[in-house]
C-alpha cells in the first residue's frame, strides 16, 4: 500500500512541476536568415531540397554532349520548353519551384534559350490576338511568328517512404529528361536522389 | 474547528469536481447529439452554425483542437466548400502528426485523472479518413495529382500506426509483466485503394491503377470480418478498356459514437480481478504488488457504438432509363470499430491500473483522515462518501471522437453515354426513398475522377 501512495505522490509532484514549467505560455521569435541556408523543420520536402535538386540538374544538363552537338550542327543555342514536373510523392510539393529555378539558371548561363510553356503560351497568344484589334498597326506583334522549341525538358518527382513507429526514411528521386521535339529522341537524362532520415520523439514535457 | 474545516473542504471540493465534470460531460454529449441530428436531417448549415456557436464551449481547450479541425473540415465538405474543407482537414492532419509526440505531463495527468487531460490525437480510422476526405476535396476541384498525394499518405500512415501500436503494447505489457494477446494484424483500407485506382486511371497511369486494384482485392480477401458483403463486380471492370466510365461514391449515415462502458475491480492479495465488464475483452488477472484484498472500484472506458442509419440501399438512375444499385464498398463504422479494437486492450489495462491506483490511494486517505479526525461512524461514512465522489468524478471515459464522419460508402460506375442527368436515390430496407439527389451530367462533372454524393440520414 505504501508503494502505491509513494507512486501517486511522485506522479502528483511530477505533474505539478511540469505544469509550472509550461506556464510561461507560447512565445514566437522571428529572424531573417539567408535564403541559401539549409533548414529542416518537419522533415518534409522544402526549399533546400528543391535548390539541391535543381542545382544538380543544371550542372549536369550544361556539361553533357547534347549541347555541343546541337551548337555544332545548328550554329545557334538550342531552344527549350519546360514542361511539367509531375509530383508522384506523398507530399504536396510545388514542383514549379524546381522548374523555375532551372529555367532561371539555364537562361542566365547564356547557352540555351527558352520559350514559354504550354500554359504560359495561351496567355501570350490571347494577348497577341487582342493586339490585332486594339494595338496600332506598327506596334502590334505578328501572328504565326513564334519560335518553336527544339527540346522539351520534363520530369517526375517520386518518393519511397519507409516508416516504423517513430522512425521514417524518405528517398526523393527527381528524374528529368530532355526530349528532341522533332525526333522524339531523349538526348539527356539525369536523376537526383535525396535521402532523409527523420526521427520524431515519443515524448515531450 | 479543524475537523469541521477538513470535512467542509472535502465536501466542497467533491461537489465542485462532481458538478464541473458532470456539467462539462452533459454539455458535450448534448452538443454531439444535436450535431448528429442536424447531419442526419441534412441540415448542414444548422450543424455549421452549431459548431460555431459552441466553439468556445466545446472546443476551447487546446486538447480538443483536433476535434474542431476535423468537424469544421467535414462540415465544410458537406457544404461543398472544398478548399475551405481542405484548409481545416490539413490542420487536423498536421495536429495528428505533431501529437505523435506525447506530452509527459499530460500522460502523468492521464494516469492520475483520466484520458481527457491528454491532447486528442485521433483514432486510427480518423487518421485514415482525414486523408480520404482531403483526396475527395482535391478531386472536387479537379486536382487529381494532389488527391493521389493524400491517398499515398493513408498507406504510409497505416504502416506507421501499426509500428506505433506494436511498440506501445510491448512497452506497457513488459513494464507491468502482463500476459495478454498481442494486437491482431493491422488494417488495410479498401476505400483508399479504390480511390487510388480511380485517380491513377484518371491520370492515365494504368499500371499503378492495376496495382491499387490488386491491393484492394487483397485487402478484401484478408479482412472478411470487415468486408462481409459480396465483392463489388464493377471493381473488376475498372481496368477494361473501351467505354470511359464515371465513378460514383455515396456516403450515408453517421459514424459510430463513443459511449461509456465499464466494470468493477476487486482487489486480492497482490493481484486484481475484473467483473461486470460490458464488453468482451480477454480478462487476465492482473498482478498488482502491494494490493490488499477486499476493495471494489468502478472504472469507465469508451466503447464505439454504431448509430443505425435509415439508408440501406443506394440506386442511380439516368434520364435515358439506365438504373443500377450501387455496391457497399466500405462500412466505415465497422472499420472504426475494428480498428478501435486494436487499442482497446491497451486502453483497458491503463484504465484498470489507474482506477486501482486511485482507489487504493483513496482507501488509504480515508483511513488516515478518519484516524486524524477521530471521526464517529456518521462522520466516517460522510468522509467515505465525499472521497468516493471525488475519485469517481475524476474517473471518466474519454468520449471524444470525430462525430461528423459518415458511416457507409457505396460505389459504382456509369458510362457518360447512359444519360444527361443522374439521380441518386437513398432507400430504406423496405425500398422507400428517404432522400433523392439529381445532377446534370455536364462536361465539368464528366471530367471529374469521382462524383460524390452524401445523405447522412
Amino acid at each position: 500500500m505504501k508503494i502505491i501512495v509513494k507512486y501517486t505522490s511522485f506522479f502528483l509532484i511530477f505533474s505539478l512541476a511540469t505544469l509550472l514549467f509550461s506556464c510561461g505560455g507560447p512565445s514566437r521569435t522571428v529572424q531573417r536568415i539567408s535564403d541559401s541556408s539549409k533548414t529542416d523543420i518537419s522533415g518534409r520536402w522544402n526549399d533546400t531540397d528543391a535548390r539541391i535538386a535543381a542545382e544538380s540538374m543544371i550542372h549536369d544538363v550544361l556539361s553533357q554532349n547534347w549541347l555541343s552537338h546541337f551548337k555544332e550542327q545548328e550554329q545557334r543555342p538550342p531552344v527549350i520548353m519546360i514542361s511539367t514536373i509531375s509530383n508522384q510523392t506523398s507530399e504536396h510539393i510545388n514542383t514549379n519551384v524546381i522548374s523555375h529555378e532551372m529555367e532561371k539558371e539555364l537562361l542566365n548561363s547564356g547557352q540555351v534559350r527558352f520559350v514559354a510553356s504550354a500554359q504560359e503560351r495561351k496567355e501570350v497568344r490571347d494577348e497577341r490576338l487582342d493586339q490585332q484589334s486594339y494595338a496600332s498597326v506598327e506596334s502590334a506583334k505578328e501572328l504565326a511568328n513564334e519560335q518553336a522549341a527544339d527540346f522539351i525538358l520534363r520530369g517526375t518527382l517520386t518518393s519511397v517512404e519507409d516508416v516504423f513507429d517513430s522512425e521514417r526514411v524518405v528517398l526523393y528521386k527527381l528524374y528529368m529528361e530532355l526530349v528532341d521535339v522533332e525526333s522524339n529522341t531523349k538526348v539527356w537524362i539525369n536523376t537526383k536522389n535525396i535521402k532523409k532520415y527523420i526521427h520524431q520523439d515519443h515524448y515531450r514535457l | 474547528m479543524t475537523l469541521n474545516r477538513i470535512v467542509k473542504e472535502i465536501s466542497t471540493l467533491s461537489l465542485i469536481i462532481l458538478l464541473f465534470s458532470c456539467t462539462a460531460t452533459l454539455t458535450y454529449m448534448a452538443y454531439k447529439d444535436n450535431l448528429r441530428s442536424d447531419l442526419r436531417s441534412g441540415n448542414y448549415e444548422q450543424a455549421f452554425l452549431q459548431l460555431n456557436h459552441h466553439k468556445k464551449e466545446i472546443y476551447s481547450s487546446s486538447q480538443d483542437r483536433l476535434l474542431y479541425y476535423l468537424d469544421r473540415g467535414q462540415l465544410e465538405h458537406y457544404r461543398k466548400n472544398w478548399s475551405e474543407s481542405n484548409r481545416y482537414l490539413d490542420r487536423a492532419d498536421h495536429v495528428m502528426e505533431e501529437l505523435f509526440t506525447k506530452s509527459i505531463s499530460q500522460m502523468a495527468g492521464s494516469y492520475l485523472l483520466n484520458d481527457k487531460v491528454m491532447d486528442y490525437s485521433g483514432e486510427v480510422y480518423e487518421q485514415i479518413y482525414v486523408n480520404v476526405f482531403k483526396a475527395l476535396n482535391y478531386n472536387a476541384i479537379g486536382q487529381t495529382e494532389d488527391a493521389l498525394v493524400e491517398i499515398r499518405k493513408v498507406n504510409i500512415k497505416l504502416q506507421q500506426l501499426e509500428g506505433q501500436l506494436a511498440e506501445s503494447f510491448k512497452q506497457i505489457t513488459n513494464e507491468k509483466k502482463i500476459e495478454t494477446r498481442p494486437p491482431a494484424p493491422f488494417y488495410s483500407d479498401v476505400l483508399a485503394h479504390y480511390l487510388s485506382a480511380v485517380f491513377y486511371l484518371h491520370n492515365g497511369q494504368t499500371d499503378d491503377a492495376r496495382i491499387a486494384i490488386e491491393k484492394l482485392q487483397q485487402s478484401w480477401q484478408t479482412q472478411p470480418h470487415i468486408y462481409k458483403q459480396a465483392f463489388p463486380f464493377f471493381i473488376d471492370s475498372l481496368l477494361t478498356t473501351g467505354i470511359p466510365r464515371m465513378q460514383i461514391v455515396c456516403f450515408t449515415g453517421t459514424a459510430p459514437a463513443k459511449v461509456v462502458t465499464g466494470g468493477m475491480i476487486t482487489t486480492y492479495k497482490d493481484y486484481i480481478g475484473i467483473s461486470d465488464l460490458s464488453m468482451p475483452i480477454p480478462l487476465p488477472n492482473i498482478p498488482f504488488p502491494g494490493s490488499e484484498p477486499g476493495y471494489h472500484f468502478k472504472f469507465e472506458l469508451p466503447e464505439l457504438e454504431s448509430i443505425p442509419s435509415q439508408i440501406e440501399r443506394v440506386t442511380i438512375q439516368t434520364d435515358l432509363g439506365y438504373k443500377k444499385d450501387l455496391s457497399l464498398l466500405e462500412d466505415m463504422g465497422l472499420v472504426a470499430q475494428e480498428t478501435f479494437k486494436h487499442k482497446e486492450a491497451l486502453l483497458y489495462i491503463k484504465t484498470v491500473l489507474r482506477a486501482v491506483g486511485k482507489g487504493l490511494a483513496a482507501a488509504e486517505a480515508k483511513k488516515k483522515l478518519k484516524k486524524e479526525t477521530d471521526a464517529d461512524p456518521i462522520l466516517g461514512a460522510f468522509i467515505d462518501a465525499a472521497i468516493d465522489v471525488s475519485v469517481d468524478a475524476t474517473e471518466q471515459a474519454d468520449l471524444r471522437c470525430w462525430d461528423s464522419l459518415p458511416q457507409k460508402c457505396f460505389a459504382g460506375t456509369l458510362a457518360p453515354i447512359h444519360g444527361n442527368t443522374l439521380s441518386v436515390s437513398f432507400l430504406d430496407d423496405n425500398g422507400n426513398v428517404v432522400d433523392k439527389q439529381s445532377i446534370l451530367l455536364n462536361t465539368d462533372s464528366k471530367q471529374k475522377a469521382v462524383l460524390e454524393f452524401f445523405s447522412l440520414k
